[in-house]
C-alpha cells in the first residue's frame, strides 16, 4: 500500500480529520462498555469507511501500535480518540446488535477483525512459547500453554484451584509464584486489551487474579535498601524492656507485630514530631539520627521518624527485609524532614506501617488504653491472609495485655448492648456539635491534643459517617508559629449528605489555643496556595481540588 | 463524675436485685470499673448507659461532654 493510503505513518499513526469531523465523532452517542464509553461514530466509520477499516486492520494485526483519530489546529496535533482492540470489537458487537445491521460487508468486516484477535489466534500465537521470569530469586521458564490451560478453566474451577490451600503447586511451581507469573505475562503481553477472550477467561483475569491471591509479596523486599539503621544502636536497657516478655514461640510475623505494639506502649510522642519544615535547634536535634540511641523507658519521647528508625533496627535483628520511604524525598536524606512510611515482608505477608497513622491516629495513645493499633496493616488482598494477619495481631494483644483484658471489656460492652433498650441513633448534626464543642474546650498542647481529637472522632462518629460524612485533614500551619515550631491545625469537613456532594460541605478550622471557627473552601485554598498551610498526611485524604504543597 | 455514676448504679442494682434488669446493672458496674470506659465505647452506647442510669435526656449531652473531657484522656 502506498503512503497516500496511510498518511498516518508520517504523523505517529494519527488518522486526521477536520476539527468539525473530529467533533462529530467525539460527540456521537456513546456505546457503554464496563469501564469506558466508546464513540459510536468511530465504530460506524470502521464498519463503513475503507480508510478507517484498513487502519483498524493494521492496528489489529500489530503493524501499528495504536489507532488514533485527531485533527490539526494552528500547526498542533489535537484530539485523541483511541481504544484498545478488545474495546473496539466489543463496541462493534453492541453497535451491530443495537442497530440491527445486516449489510454483508459490514458483518464481514466485523468478523475479520474479530478473527484477528480471537481466542484461537491467541492460543495459536502463544501455546508453543515459554515465558521466563524471576520471582523471589527463583528463575522459572513457564510454558505458556500451561497458563492458557489454567485460564481456560471455568471461573468456578479457577477459584477452587486458587482457594484450595491443599494445592501448593501448579505445573511444578509454587502456586503463588505461578499465579504471579500468569499476572505478569498477562500484563506484559496486554492480553486483556489485545484479544477477544471468552467471558470466563476475562473474569478469571480481571476479578479473580487481581483480587484473590497472595501475589503482592512476590519480588518485594528481597533486600533492605535502608542504611541508617546500621548506624545506630538501641540502648541495651530499652531493648531489654521491649523484648523481655516476648514469648520465644511466636512466629516471625507475630514477633514483628509484638515489637511494634510494645514500642507503642513504651514510647510517647514528642510534640516536636511536628517539627517539619521547622527551624533552629528543634530541627537540629531531630535531624541527628543518633538521638534515638538515647531513647529509654524514662526518656521515651519520639518523633515519627525516630519511631520508624527504632522499629527498623528491631526488624533488622529479626532478619526481616524492609524499606523506609520518606515523603517527597528520594531516600534517607529525608530523615528528620519528612514523614516516613515503612514496608516490610514476612513470608507471604506484605506489611505496611504508616508513621503518620501510627502517631497521629493515636497508636501510641491507643496502645496505652488497650485499644487496637491502626497504623500497621497487611496489604494482601486475599481475605484469608487478612484474617490470618488479624489473628496474629489479636494473639499479640493477648500476650502484651496479659489475659484478654481488652477483649473482656469489649465483650462486656457487647453483652450490655444486648440488654439495654436505650441504644438509639444520634443525629449527625448533634454529633458534629458535640465534637466541635469539645475541640473548643481543649486544654492540651501540641500533639496530645491531636491524639485526643482523633480518638474523639472515632468514638463519636460511626463507620459510615467516618467514610462519607466527616473527614479531618491534619495540616502544618505556619500562621501559628511558636518560637521555631509551626503548629498543627486541623481542617474538619462535614456533610450530612455525602462529602462527595461538595456544595453542601461545611469546613471548620481548628487551631490549638484558638479553638474552632467556620471557614470557606476558597479561604482554605488561598491558604494552601500561599504556602501557609501544607498537608501532613497521606494522599488519599486530601481535600478535593487542593493538592499537596509544601509549607514555606 | 464517674464516681457519681458508680454510686447511682449501686443504688439501681439494689433496687433491681430481684428482677431481670439486675444483669444489665451488673454489666454497667463492670464497665464503670474502667476509668476510661467512655473513651472505649461509641457515643450511642455511652448515651444508652447514661439513660439506664436515669440521667435525663436534656442532661445527656452535658454529662457526656464532661465524661470525655481531655483531662481524663491520658
Amino acid at each position: 500500500m502506498s503512503d497516500d493510503n496511510f498518511p498516518y505513518e508520517k504523523y505517529n499513526n494519527v488518522l486526521f480529520e477536520s476539527e468539525e469531523e473530529y467533533n462529530d465523532i467525539n460527540r456521537s452517542s456513546a456505546i457503554y462498555l464496563p469501564g469506558n464509553f466508546i464513540c459510536s461514530e468511530f465504530i460506524n466509520r470502521i464498519l463503513t469507511r475503507d480508510n478507517y477499516y484498513l487502519y483498524a486492520k493494521r492496528f489489529f494485526c500489530g503493524e501499528i501500535n495504536e489507532f488514533k483519530v485527531g485533527y490539526v489546529k494552528n500547526g498542533d496535533i489535537c484530539g485523541n480518540i483511541s481504544y484498545s482492540k478488545n474495546e473496539i470489537i466489543r463496541a462493534m458487537d453492541v453497535y451491530i446488535k443495537e442497530n440491527n445491521l445486516r449489510d454483508k460487508e459490514v458483518l464481514e468486516r466485523f468478523q475479520q477483525l474479530r478473527d484477528i484477535i480471537s481466542v484461537k489466534t491467541f492460543k495459536n500465537k502463544f501455546e508453543n512459547t515459554s515465558f521466563t521470569i524471576t520471582i523471589d530469586n527463583n528463575k522459572y521458564e513457564i510454558k505458556v500453554k500451561d497458563i492458557i490451560e489454567l485460564l481456560s478453566n471455568s471461573t468456578y474451577e479457577f477459584e477452587s484451584i486458587c482457594d484450595d490451600n491443599n494445592i501448593k503447586e501448579l505445573y511444578g511451581i509454587p502456586k503463588n509464584h505461578f499465579l504471579y507469573a500468569v499476572k505478569e505475562f498477562i500484563e506484559k503481553e496486554q492480553i486483556s486489551s489485545n484479544y477477544d477472550l471468552t467471558n470466563s477467561m476475562e473474569r478469571n483475569i480481571k476479578d479473580v487474579l487481581k483480587y484473590y491471591y497472595d501475589m503482592e509479596a512476590c519480588n518485594k523486599y528481597l533486600e533492605t535498601p535502608d542504611t541508617l539503621y546500621q548506624k545506630i544502636e538501641i540502648n541495651p536497657d530499652f531493648e531489654k524492656d521491649v523484648l523481655k516478655d516476648m514469648p520465644e514461640d511466636l512466629s516471625l510475623l507475630e514477633k514483628c507485630l509484638y515489637i511494634y505494639v510494645k514500642l507503642c506502649t513504651l514510647l510517647s510522642y514528642d510534640e516536636e514530631y511536628f517539627a517539619l519544615n521547622q527551624e533552629g535547634e528543634v530541627l537540629e536535634k531531630h535531624k541527628d539520627y543518633k538521638n534515638v540511641e538515647k531513647i529509654t523507658k524514662e526518656n521515651n519521647r519520639v518523633t515519627c521518624y525516630e519511631f520508624n528508625l527504632l522499629y527498623t533496627k528491631f526488624l533488622s535483628k529479626l532478619k526481616v527485609n524492609f524499606q523506609s520511604s520518606y515523603r517527597n524525598h528520594l531516600d534517607e536524606e529525608g530523615y528528620g524532614k519528612a514523614h516516613v512510611e515503612l514496608g516490610f515482608r514476612v513470608g507471604k505477608y506484605l506489611v505496611f506501617a504508616d508513621s503518620v497513622e501510627s502517631i497521629l491516629e493515636g497508636d501510641i495513645a491507643n496502645s496505652k488504653i488497650n485499644q487496637r493499633v491502626s497504623g500497621l496493616r497487611a496489604l494482601n488482598k486475599n481475605s484469608n491472609t487478612q484474617e490470618e494477619f488479624d489473628n496474629a495481631l489479636n494473639k499479640v494483644y493477648k500476650v502484651i495485655y496479659k489475659g484478654n483484658k481488652k477483649e473482656t471489656f469489649d465483650d462486656i460492652v457487647k453483652e450490655y448492648q444486648k440488654k439495654t433498650n436505650n441504644y438509639h441513633d444520634i443525629a449527625f448534626d448533634d454529633k458534629v456539635r458535640i465534637f466541635l464543642d469539645k475541640l473548643n474546650s481543649i486544654d492540651y498542647q501540641g500533639v496530645d491534643a491531636m491524639s485526643y481529637i482523633l480518638h474523639l472522632k472515632r468514638i463519636i462518629f460511626n463507620y459510615n459517617e467516618l467514610n462519607f460524612n466527616i473527614k479531618l485533614n491534619i495540616i502544618c500551619d505556619t500562621n501559628t508559629r511558636n518560637n521555631d515550631l509551626a503548629r498543627v491545625s486541623l481542617i474538619i469537613r462535614t456533610n450530612e449528605d455525602d462529602l462527595q456532594n461538595d456544595s453542601l460541605t461545611k469546613y471548620y478550622l481548628f487551631t490549638p489555643f484558638k479553638g474552632v471557627k467556620e471557614i470557606t473552601y476558597d479561604e482554605i485554598k488561598e491558604l494552601f496556595d500561599s504556602g501557609v498551610f501544607s498537608y501532613l498526611e497521606r494522599d488519599d485524604n486530601l481535600i478535593p481540588g487542593i493538592n499537596r504543597r509544601g509549607a514555606k | 463524675m464517674i464516681d457519681k455514676l458508680r454510686k447511682i448504679n449501686e443504688g439501681l442494682l439494689i433496687l433491681n436485685k430481684n428482677n431481670e434488669q439486675k444483669e444489665k446493672y451488673e454489666l454497667i458496674k463492670k464497665i464503670l470499673k474502667d476509668d476510661k470506659c467512655f473513651f472505649k465505647m461509641d457515643i450511642e452506647t455511652s448515651y444508652a448507659l447514661l439513660r439506664d442510669l436515669e440521667v435525663k435526656e436534656k442532661d445527656l449531652e452535658k454529662i457526656y461532654k464532661e465524661l470525655i473531657d481531655d483531662k481524663y484522656f491520658s
